[in-house]
């Protein structure tokens, strides 16, 4: 991989770039939980943040409810599927070897969506129930779970599929690409035949989208940010290694298909729970890593990190922009990170070559 | 689905037409209420709702608006606020329907009104609404077959005997060619009908839902084949057909269905004519 | 193997028996099964002109066209993916993998959402959306050549871009989401003559055009140098290849929608009954497609009968199953 021309990369301007991003996480994070259809004066993000207000009443209540139970948690997924998918990027295009892998290439999103598709249209209407105990609940409650087991079958039939040529980049990708374009055949077939009665619902999951996610979802994707984090300072030495190539990786004593498995595991992970809380959210994986990259250089041990926060703040962004659209209807987040994602894309495919 | 409603309900969400629909003609107007087709509001429902909040979408209501009107009860349509169903049951006791058949609509009358402390009035209005259909059945002449048609591409869907309208038509003494849905349970609503079946099955009238685009089935060769076509008894339908459970809409769908299926014998309704069919291949 | 002799005349009209037969065996089928089964009897008579009523409506007005349809439709799909495949020199080339697709998605769903135009435009915005969406992922992808990888990807990003513009466009419509579905599955279902009158004489042409360039295709198989050393000017052959292989998937989505995995598996079957030589492959592959397509239609709309399923299921299974099999026979 090699460092851009107009690299930032040099340690004077370092302090400086941290404090930058300090800055504009913060604003996208006000922005978020203040602005919207009802507004938030600070002074309530301020106290309720301190104090309980279950007290209050009038429209501090309401101004309350919306920030905790609305925002907060919308936040906080975005934050960690953000960083969750830019990470899973960061480690896939060092893997396979070319900065437009994404984790849609591993059918990750493909997978997701077949089983939540599936969940939608025989669990709505009560159709499966679970009955746990003497509490019944439907089965869209494990939407969240079902869309990331989706998400990594779906990785592991590409894994399965290219394993045979040594899981060599060129192999996964096209391996990938076949498998995810079969499933959205596949999941584009079923809608048509059996969607009719839940395209609505269909569509906005499948455009990738934060809205109505409760606390229920942090608490389910928290384990896998979690597992991301920690594995991290484990990865980024191997992953430097694998940047150099094959031969000098193996010469240096690196276990290339080992670490290369290992790596491809934890992206899976990563980006398959992402998916599986909000749906596909596209070029989030794409676009992150090498900004990150123009910025710290290809160090994993920084570019790794870097990636997370960048994602995680692209992704915030991305939804403060969707929920401000003018009228009541929102964009999904999804639609906004891929037309923000594709200029880019074509920047670096040009400049790729 | 047990709910517990507070005593006196005053503020009222309605996610989906057919809820607006029950709470106007129970007396206790919305609040807030979802989009109608391209109209922020159900406004064939008139001054009633028009000072309602629009929540957008019923699949994607606005929660933040939803959250700002501060609901006493949420009635709702069941299949598209499913998902996201603890953000209502947060904030106000909800109430999911789902509405295809007559029996649905019929249940979702009694229940909403029930929870509003207004079970006479709802048992007054499914009371009426049976009476009529019964009365306008033993009316109808009979002997017409017709089917109800759906979507703008080039092959339409059609409704089963389980959908509402359908039902009415079966009611008024008419036939819905397509028949029943197979398997009796699930929500299957119809399906995607060839033209070879329909220029088979050849009904003499032909409901068509409105779409934002002209349909494009009318373009095919079958087309003018078809009787409906060439007696000139193919009808664009009002929205309210769409989802007619409200005791205001399934009024105004059974009367203009007995009208256009016997105009000799029942002269047209009065009604919004923002939501009046018409006719679309006229002679 | 561009070397090899051409086939004497009476091995090509051996060849020739064999797809007329076919194809008039198929076609047959076609028009006798349906909600009423027509007796090949009454077909013929139809087709004379001597017997009116409900089976000539229904054999001349729905099943006639929509069978042509069909074998124009696969036939048209197969030799796109000879001619991609040829010109990138990629086995996994195919018109589905380069944007056509969903660019032509776009253009339909722009023009139901945006215009008053009738349903009837939705053909020419496909077409328009079609060829803009492959000269994007093709323009991205080429750097003097294409490349199997950066284009597949370059496709990809494509197809999520227009995917997101059409999701955004529809949520902010409200328009019925499962018409897009249902079009996006692509089929034949309600297709008849306007359809046929619309891509039939382009589409022949372009048919015609590919068979004329086979000898060129042979050549651009033989690498760069090769074919430089010979005093042809590749890239123009190139381009003029592509461009006639998204004409031929953007007049496909126009009429039937996006229909994946026959421009991709068509090919490769051909390979495996006749050889790499494009002389006998092209016609191989054109003949093999439009017999895969009436198979299709005629499935899915008896399958299931009343109802009709969409044909892209099982375009996507079939091809999903060859896709694989594929990637494991070339050993990639």
């Amino acid at each position: 991989m090699s460092s851009p021309g107009w690299s930032l990369q040099s340690s004077r301007y370092r302090p400086m770039m941290a404090l930058g991003l300090m800055l504009l996480a913060m604003a996208a994070i006000l922005i978020n939980l203040l602005a919207g259809p009802v507004s938030i004066p600070f002074a309530v993000l301020w106290q309720s943040l301190w104090s309980s207000v279950n007290a209050a009443a009038g429209p501090d209540a309401v101004a309350a409810e919306v920030l905790w139970q609305l925002r907060m948690p919308r936040l906080l997924l975005g934050l960690l599927v953000g960083g969750q998918l830019a990470m899973a990027g960061a480690i896939l295009q060092v893997v396979l070897r070319n900065p437009l892998a994404d984790s849609h290439i591993l059918g990750i999103s493909g997978g997701a969506s077949l089983l939540a598709v599936l969940l939608f249209l025989f669990a709505t209407d009560g159709v499966l129930t679970l009955a746990v105990w003497d509490w019944q609940v439907s089965v869209l409650y494990m939407m969240p779970w079902a869309a990331t087991a989706g998400g990594l079958l779906a990785a592991g039939l590409v894994f399965r599929l290219s394993a045979a040529g040594g899981l060599t980049p060129m192999r996964l990708v096209l391996c990938g690409i076949a498998v995810a374009s079969v499933l959205n055949a596949l999941v584009g077939g079923i809608l048509a035949g059996w969607g009719h009665a839940n395209a609505e619902t269909v569509l906005a999951w499948l455009a990738g989208t934060l809205y109505g996610r409760d606390w229920l979802y942090v608490w389910a994707l928290l384990p896998w940010s979690v597992l991301g984090l920690l594995l991290l300072p484990v990865m980024a030495k191997p992953l430097n290694l694998l940047q150099l190539g094959e031969e000098s990786a193996s010469s240096l004593g690196l276990s290339v298909t080992r670490w290369r498995g290992l790596s491809l595991v934890v992206a899976s992970l990563l980006a398959a729970s992402a998916v599986g809380m909000v749906g596909p959210v596209g070029f989030v994986g794409l676009l992150v890593p090498p900004i990150a990259q123009a910025l710290v250089g290809s160090d994993m041990r920084r570019q790794l990190p870097l990636s997370g926060v960048l994602g995680a703040l692209l992704v915030v962004a991305a939804d403060g922009v969707g929920r401000s659209m003018p009228g009541v209807n929102e964009l999904p987040v999804g639609v906004v990170t891929s037309l923000v994602g594709v200029p880019f894309f074509i920047y670096v495919l040009r400049r790729q070559s | 689905m047990w709910v517990t409603v507070p005593q006196n309900v005053e503020r009222v969400a309605a996610i989906s037409t057919f809820a607006a629909d029950i709470l106007v003609a129970l007396g206790v107007p919305p609040v807030a209420a979802s989009t109608f087709a391209d109209q922020p509001l159900p406004l064939y429902l008139g001054d009633r709702v028009s000072g309602a909040t629009s929540l957008g979408p019923r699949a994607k209501t606005n929660l933040e608006l939803l959250t700002a009107v501060q609901p006493d009860l949420i009635v709702a349509i069941r299949r598209y606020t499913e998902p996201y169903e603890r953000q209502y049951e947060r904030l106000a006791p909800y109430l999911a329907f789902n509405v295809i058949s007559y029996r649905d609509s019929l249940r979702a009358v009694r229940q909403v009104s029930r929870a509003l402390g207004l079970e006479q009035e709802g048992e007054r209005l499914n009371r009426e609404f049976v009476a009529e259909v019964e009365r306008l059945g033993q009316a109808a002449p009979g002997g017409v077959r017709a089917a109800l048609l759906v979507s703008s591409s080039e092959t339409p869907f059609a409704y089963y005997d389980n959908f509402l309208p359908a039902y009415l038509l079966n009611r008024l003494n008419g036939v819905n060619v397509v028949g029943s849905a197979p398997r009796e349970a699930g929500q299957s609503l119809g399906y995607r009908i060839s033209l070879e079946e329909l220029l088979v099955l050849d009904p003499d009238v032909l409901f068509v839902f409105p779409s934002i685009q002209q349909q494009a089935y009318r373009n095919n060769p079958i087309w003018p084949y078809l009787k409906a076509v060439r007696t000139g008894r193919v009808y664009e339908v009002g929205q309210h057909w769409k989802e007619g459970a409200g005791p205001i809409a399934r009024r105004y769908i059974l009367k203009e269905m007995a009208h256009l299926l016997y105009p000799e014998t029942f002269p047209a309704p009065a009604m919004p004519e923002l939501i009046r069919s018409h006719s679309l291949e006229t002679l | 193997m561009a070397s090899e002799q051409a086939a004497p005349w009476f091995r090509w009209g051996g060849w020739g028996l064999v797809a007329l037969s076919g194809s008039l065996v198929l076609i047959l089928m076609s028009l006798s099964l349906g909600v009423v089964p027509v007796a090949a009897s009454a077909i013929i008579e139809v087709l004379l002109g001597e017997q009116g009523g409900l089976a000539k409506v229904l054999v001349w007005e729905l099943r006639l066209p929509r069978t042509l349809l069909g074998l124009l439709v696969g036939a048209n799909l197969a030799v796109a993916g000879v001619l991609m495949q040829a010109v990138t020199r990629n086995p996994l080339a195919s018109p589905s993998l380069t944007g056509v697709m969903a660019g032509g998605a776009l253009g339909v769903v722009l023009v139901m959402s945006y215009s008053s135009w009738p349903a009837t435009a939705s053909p020419y915005a496909a077409l328009v959306g079609g060829v803009l969406g492959a000269a994007a992922s093709i323009g991205l992808a080429w750097n003097g050549r294409l490349a199997p990888v950066r284009l597949a990807l370059a496709g990809v990003a494509v197809t999520a871009l227009c995917s997101a513009v059409v999701t955004a466009v529809l949520l902010n419509v409200g328009s019925s989401a499962d018409e897009l579905f249902f079009w996006m599955a692509g089929g034949l279902l309600g297709r008849s003559w306007p359809q046929l009158e619309l891509i039939g004489a382009t589409s022949l042409a372009g048919l015609l055009l590919a068979l004329v360039f086979r000898r060129q295709l042979n050549l651009l198989a033989l690498g760069d140098e090769v074919v430089r050393s010979l005093g042809i000017r590749v890239w123009r052959w190139r381009l003029g290849l592509a461009v006639l292989a998204v004409f031929l998937t953007a007049q496909v989505v126009a009429v039937a929608g996006p229909i994946g995995f026959v421009g991709l598996v068509i090919p490769h079957l051909a390979r495996v009954l006749v050889g790499d030589d494009q002389r006998r492959l092209l016609p191989v592959a054109t003949c093999l497609g439009a017999w895969l397509m009436v198979v299709a239609d005629v499935t899915a709309r008896t399958l299931v009968a009343p109802a009709e399923l969409p044909v892209g299921l099982f375009t996507a299974t079939l091809g999903g199953a060859g896709f694989i099999a594929l990637i494991y026979r070339q050993r990639l």
